[in-house]
């Protein structure tokens, strides 16, 4: 393998990776807060793709790219609250809450991509790049758009991370995930915190969409691989810790690129399984897990 | 609402003059055809020590969740604080009323560090007090329960239980509760940390909040309760001074069965 396809395969891994990490993240946010599976996590990317497109492209709205960032971003945060209400809490307190909600996210998702389709219509759309052109380095080419994506994503991860550590909603969060009665006890009122997490989550899926429609085109069921691989990476890595699926993330995102190059597009998904099972084999609680779920 | 104050029972030897800061009246639930608590009314007096007895099973911890609707509210009845009926508040604001909880086995955020742990609640009470302010009151908490400067930065999962025990105490101590509902804090400790948890007990009641205390190591609750009541299968079968209440024939039956022979 000559240098530049190596140096090619790794930015493609390493891209993957930082898109992987962004929705893996929300996933398991809601997971460790709410302890359910969220299944409208992939409606929520093609949301915030269509979203996005609908302020910032030329054939719509044509705002500036970082207004249009900042409009999705509320917007998701909403859907994503509002998403806890409809679907979640009217079944919180129910024993069999996570198969219920398995149940009423599965049928958000196809509400929400229905949605999407009766809004803007089944012709394919893309995102226009973020920033355009490349940088070289000798013969090492790295486009200015993949350089942006890498680090918005990392930002957006290391603040988040922050956010949960440093900050008295962010502390609030974390306290409900580990204890959801004795929170209550110490006067936090649970269902906020809930519809929070649930509202970060969307904004992290959202603007993982984004990132995804200036990469390819976009169709209402655009999120449904991306949940897929989200979903490995969050069972892969574990989530005994904020930061367990983001390594995932890139060890996952590197480990497709290398497999497409060297087994062909058709035979990647099959390798990630694999090694998902492998890893589930040797230590049922994730590469990075603990038994105990916490935020 | 107000809510009319009981006349102290016969076999109580305790009339305090002042109005009840926290009353229960005609406290029920029910689980399916179970009735874990049934009719429970008490009044507890400003400053007091309320203690708690009964075999398991008998309903005391199902009392304290009714009360705090942690997780669940009451079938019937009512509880009010200072006379005001906390039947419309859900459980956060409840704890925010002035009415704070422990549990029986340490209940902590495990992730977080001891002083994040008091830090949520502190947070919660006082959302708008500046944050070195707030980190200020919950040392102080902390030093008030004994537990250890060295130890503020531990995850609460990795300290030993009593210091657990201090840290969900100092949680509950952090919202500036008029009173305090504690679920056996001795339970599970060696014989010199019951003594340490009396004192801690006792300080509580010193600094002001009025404690409601369920306990099994019966030495302790008999040393430090000015009123006990006896809870069997859901029902109050006594209530007076403890050593009156702890004589009662009917309190013997509950925890020792029928006398045979």
């Amino acid at each position: 393998m000559d240098p530049i396809t190596l140096f090619s395969i790794i930015k493609g891994g390493l891209v993957l990776g930082a898109l992987y990490a962004l929705m893996a993240t929300g996933l398991s946010l809601v997971w460790t807060t709410l302890g359910i599976f969220n299944f409208a996590h992939g409606a929520f990317i093609a949301l915030g793709a269509y979203v996005a497109w609908q302020f910032a492209s030329a054939d719509a709205y044509g705002l500036p790219l970082g207004l249009a960032l900042a409009v999705t971003t509320g917007v998701m945060f909403a859907i994503g609250a509002v998403i806890h209400f409809l679907l979640v809490k009217p079944f919180e307190r129910r024993a069999d809450v996570v198969l219920i909600t398995v149940i009423t996210t599965l049928a958000g998702s196809a509400i929400l991509e229905n949605a999407l389709l009766l809004i803007w219509g089944p012709r394919s759309k893309q995102i226009p790049e973020l920033v355009e052109g490349t940088v070289a380095v000798a013969e090492f080419q790295l486009a200015w758009s993949e350089v942006l994506l890498l680090v918005v994503v990392l930002a957006i991860l290391i603040g988040l991370g922050l956010f949960l550590r440093y900050t008295r909603p962010g502390r609030s969060m974390r306290a409900v995930s580990q204890n959801r009665e004795a929170a209550q006890l110490l006067g936090l009122d649970v269902p906020i915190y809930f519809a929070l997490a649930f509202g970060l989550s969307a904004v992290t899926a959202g603007l993982a969409g984004v990132f995804v429609g200036t990469i390819r085109f976009m169709n209402p069921a655009m999120g449904a691989e991306p949940l897929m691989k989200a979903l490995i990476v969050v069972i892969f890595g574990g989530i005994a810790r904020f930061s367990s699926p983001i390594y995932a993330a890139f060890i996952i995102g590197l480990l497709e690129a290398f497999s497409i190059y060297v087994f062909g597009l058709y035979w990647a998904p099959a390798v990630l399984f694999l090694t998902m099972i492998v890893v589930l084999l040797i230590k049922p609680e994730g590469l990075f897990g603990k038994y105990q779920r916490t935020l | 609402m107000k809510v009319s104050p009981l006349r102290p029972s016969a076999a109580g030897a305790f009339a305090p003059m002042s109005e009840p800061l926290l009353s229960a009246r005609g406290l029920t639930k029910h689980f399916g055809g179970l009735k874990a608590v049934d009719d429970v009314s008490f009044d507890v007096h400003p400053g007091e020590i309320l203690g708690i007895a009964g075999p398991n099973g008998s309903g005391k911890s199902t009392l304290f969740n009714i009360i705090t609707k942690v997780p669940f509210g009451p079938t019937a009845g009512e509880v009010a604080l200072d006379g005001r009926s906390l039947g419309g508040l859900g459980a956060h604001a409840i704890a925010l009323s002035g009415v704070a909880r422990t549990f029986q086995r340490e209940n902590v955020f495990a992730s977080l560090s001891a002083v994040d742990n008091v830090l949520v609640a502190v947070e919660a009470h006082a959302p708008k007090l500046q944050f070195d302010q707030q980190v200020a009151r919950a040392g102080q908490i902390l030093d008030l329960v004994g537990y250890p400067p060295t130890m503020h930065n531990m995850l609460a999962g990795g300290v030993p239980i009593f210091y657990r025990k201090q840290l969900m105490i100092a949680s509950a101590l952090a919202l500036k509760p008029r009173v305090i509902l504690m679920d056996e804090p001795a339970s599970s400790l060696t014989g010199p940390e019951i003594d340490r948890m009396r004192d801690i007990v006792l300080a509580i009641r010193a600094s002001g909040v009025t404690v409601v205390l369920i306990e099994h190591v019966l030495s302790l609750l008999m040393e430090v309760s000015d009123r006990l009541i006896v809870l069997d299968q859901g029902r109050v079968i006594a209530s007076g001074a403890p050593r009156v209440v702890i004589a009662d024939a009917k309190v013997v039956e509950a925890y020792l069965g029928v006398a045979h022979g």
